[in-house]
């Protein structure tokens, strides 16, 4: 009787770990389904809407400041992207070219 | 007793089995992944590599030329060809990656409209376009068309650069304007909240008063973002030619950098209208 309880509370555990597991996937998937909708979808509807994820009035300014925070990062990657010189010695350099 | 070992054992393998049975149900989880993915840094990077292996593979063939033997002179020759050629190839499709680095970033930019955003991309594709068109003329071309295919990729790289600010500009300003417009959004729904607080009976006048001065003040910073991110804008859509574009841009940027700092003070004044608003309704709670 003793070992079958321990089985069972074995099972139990795996079994937690494995709806632990998949929780957490459907939320960071499902976060990132919402954040990919609002790219993918292209009808006039869509570009009028402007989505607001919080529910409630009182989480505005949280979710504000992390849209703000989230332009920040992503503009200096765009900014560093478009100033990259790295292409410009090697187009230059090809003027010394001779066929 | 639990054995440590088989039981971190059967926990890794469940874990596993659980996540690849998720994944199998919801294919969209593996595509998603993918778009993630398909930031080509890495792509755009090795073929940076590429082009500055074929440079150096150039110049090392363009030494043993000048200390050839008379002999073997039409050889190096030969070689010294074939590698500018390479060099050529190669500095084409590390143009070509670095494009569609630029794309990807485009396509995948946060919270900016559809119509903006096909307008950017489009301007990229052409770009690329371009460049595949004088790639596939590579192959077979006699010296001559070599030295005009190079010559013209040189002159389309200002052109190029000139694309990569013009997007740049455009997606920040297409970001800005989300923004703002997902601020007016949030005061049309903070004043619905405020005109609901006020109809209740015992509502704190002097508070709501209080609530609605936040408001106003929110709304004026987001007006004021509003008019720099639409000049910020026209700098940006202004851009022609190598000419103009470093100054719009830099005058886009500075207009664009502006309207985030009038965001951010909304965004405190946001936080004082929500305060306000929340006070009241525990208030009337009560």
């Amino acid at each position: 009787m003793a070992r079958k309880k321990q089985i069972n509370t074995k099972s139990f555990v795996f079994i937690i770990l494995v709806v632990a597991t998949a929780a957490v996937a459907v939320f960071l998937i499902r976060a990132e389904m919402k954040e990919f909708e609002a790219i993918g979808n292209a009808g006039a509807s869509q570009q009028k809407t402007v989505l607001i994820e919080s529910a409630d009035v009182f989480s505005f300014d949280a979710e504000l400041e992390r849209d703000l925070k989230s332009l920040d990062q992503d503009s200096s990657g765009l900014l560093l992207m478009q100033d990259d010189a790295s292409l410009q010695g090697l187009v230059n350099d090809l003027k010394n070219l001779n066929f | 007793m639990i054995n440590f070992k088989r039981f971190c054992k059967r926990a890794i393998t469940i874990l596993t089995a659980g996540v690849i049975s998720f994944l199998a149900l919801f294919p969209q989880a593996m595509s998603l992944a993918e778009v993630r993915v398909a930031y080509v840094g890495d792509v755009y990077i090795n073929a940076l590599k590429n082009s500055k292996e074929a440079k150096k593979n150039l110049e090392d063939a363009q030494l043993r030329l000048k200390n050839a033997a008379e002999d073997d002179q039409e050889d190096v020759r030969q070689e010294v060809r074939q590698k500018g050629k390479e060099y050529l190839a190669k500095t084409i499709a590390a143009l070509i990656k670095y494009l569609g680095a630029m794309k990807n970033k485009a396509e995948n930019f946060k919270q900016v409209g559809e119509a903006d955003r096909t307008a950017i991309v489009s301007q990229i594709d052409r770009e690329i376009s371009w460049l595949r068109a004088r790639e596939a003329e590579l192959d077979g071309a006699s010296a001559d068309k070599l030295k005009e295919i190079s010559q013209n990729v040189r002159e389309r790289w200002l052109n190029i650069r000139v694309t990569a600010k013009k997007v740049t500009g455009q997606l920040l300003a297409a970001r800005i304007k989300y923004l703002i417009e997902k601020s007016q959004a949030m005061a049309v729904r903070l004043q619905t909240k405020i005109s609901e607080l006020e109809m209740r009976a015992g509502a704190d006048k002097a508070a709501i008063e209080s609530a609605k001065k936040a408001l106003a003040n929110f709304n004026n910073k987001i007006s004021a973002a509003r008019e720099k991110q639409l000049a910020g804008r026209l700098k940006f859509e202004a851009i022609s030619g190598k000419d103009n574009a470093s100054k719009l841009f830099s005058e886009g940027q500075l207009l664009i950098k502006e309207a985030n700092q009038l965001l951010k003070q909304a965004q405190k004044e946001l936080v004082q209208a929500v305060k306000k608003l929340k006070s009241l309704e525990e208030k009337s709670a009560q």
